[in-house]
């Protein structure tokens, strides 16, 4: 499947952005027999250590943390990815279904990079 | 050639007793990778059969009060069909077993526990694995409510010292069945057995708040080689076991939320996802709008699923 390989060039776009404070796990993608698998380190992370994005397809869109959304519109301006409105009134720098996570361990975790480019030139 | 072996003065080396062909208290009726089926042998301890279940005496090192007596109870085990109880008291063996061992243990009472199993036979075990027990509760499915507590009880009077001989000792016996013990007795809470799994995630952010160095970098790249080979080597696995019914799966799919992803597993501290479309709703899949679409990458794959899909409807 395409977004497997859109997950990890989306994560090695953001980690190459450099932005101290962002975690990122490890990912591998492997395809084997015709079947890909995309393996992920276990990250330190809860349902309810999410600041930043939706894990529920949009319902509940989160902007919570102030350092995490400065940092994020940080990277998006390297990645020249522009502020969007997501719902009516909550505006991300990244897509919607990326989530950004308190670890337990301190360190913001970015999650879910298969949507980071738009599909197509605007 | 072990006389010959012996007269040198080479020790033999230790051979499993699965693999042997032998058992403590029977023999290996068949043994696969998956399964070990124990056949009770009373001719080999005529003295202590007592009906249909036997004692097995094991030596537990050097510790006296390693002598543990297990009963007729039975703990469903890992696709491995011998029925396990761990006795706390001699009292409690006396309630749940009349006329057995109770007055056999009765003279050292206080510090000789004899450890007693029974093998089942191959119908409950095909039952077992219908019902897919062993994997969460092991016991809980196969005792009734009842029993269940009873034999919490019992293991909650054991301390952790005297549950770790008898897990060491179990483990000579086969490793499938040390592992659903241990599962069960983690369950009682009562001993955390730890297995050493790798914090992948740990180790790649200390490594990265660490200040750039030769030996860094080099640590680095040993750890995202490592990580790649053990997410190769059981994505494989994974891969290969797909069209297994889920109860035959040596890797169980893991419960985890999200939309997207699908079938998700969890091995080593490593999360693998499939990434095949799904349906959200009847008529609207998640990648292909009207139709499955599983796309670059998965063609072979999207004709076995679609192939499977056909199956199931």
């Amino acid at each position: 499947m395409k977004a497997a390989s859109h997950e990890l060039k989306g994560l090695m776009s953001y980690y190459s952005c450099n932005i101290k404070g962002l975690a990122f796990p490890l990912m591998a993608v492997i395809d084997y027999k015709g079947f890909r698998v995309l393996a992920l380190s276990i990250l330190p992370i809860k349902e309810n250590s999410l600041c930043y994005g939706s894990s529920n397809a949009g319902r509940n869109v989160h902007r919570d943390n102030p350092d995490i959304n400065r940092k994020m519109d940080e990277a998006a301006s390297i990645l020249f990815l522009k502020k969007h409105y997501v719902t009516r009134d909550i505006q991300l720098s990244a897509p919607g279904d990326l989530e950004v996570h308190i670890g337990s361990d301190g360190l913001y975790y970015l999650l879910d990079f298969a949507r980071v480019f738009c599909p197509e030139g605007p | 050639m072990e006389r010959s072996a012996e007269s040198l003065g080479v020790p033999a080396p230790p051979v499993h007793p699965a693999k042997e062909g032998q058992f403590p208290f029977g023999r290996v009726l068949k043994s696969k990778a998956s399964e070990v089926v124990y056949h009770t042998d009373y001719e080999n301890k005529p003295d202590e059969r007592t009906d249909g279940y036997v004692n097995v005496a094991a030596s537990l090192g050097s510790d006296p009060a390693g002598m543990f007596q297990l009963s007729h109870r039975r703990l469903a085990l890992n696709s491995v069909n011998l029925f396990v109880v761990l006795v706390g008291e001699p009292r409690l063996a006396d309630s749940s077993l009349p006329g057995d061992s109770g007055s056999r243990s009765s003279g050292s009472a206080t510090t000789t526990r004899s450890l007693s199993i029974k093998s089942g036979d191959s119908r409950y075990d095909e039952a077992a694995a219908q019902r897919g027990a062993g994997v969460n509760s092991p016991a809980a499915s196969a005792l009734g409510l009842g029993e269940e507590a009873q034999f919490r009880a019992q293991i909650a009077s054991l301390t952790p010292n005297q549950l770790r001989t008898i897990l060491e000792a179990l483990c000579r016996a086969s490793e499938a069945n040390t592992r659903a013990i241990s599962d069960y007795a983690e369950v009682c809470g009562k001993l955390k057995v730890k297995f050493d799994k790798k914090d992948w995630n740990g180790d790649f952010q200390k490594l990265l708040g660490q200040p750039d160095s030769e030996t860094k970098f080099r640590k680095l790249y040993h750890l995202a080689h490592d990580f790649v080979y053990a997410a190769g080597t059981y994505a494989k696995i994974i891969i290969s076991e797909l069209l297994l019914p889920a109860t035959e799966k040596t890797i169980q799919p893991a419960e985890l939320g999200g939309v997207a992803g699908g079938t998700k597993f969890i091995v080593q501290n490593i999360l693998f996802k499939f990434v095949l479309d799904f349906e959200l709703k009847p008529g609207l899949w998640m990648y292909g709008g009207d139709q499955r679409s599983d796309e670059n990458g998965m063609e072979i794959g999207s004709a076995v699923s679609l192939l499977i899909t056909f199956l199931q409807q």
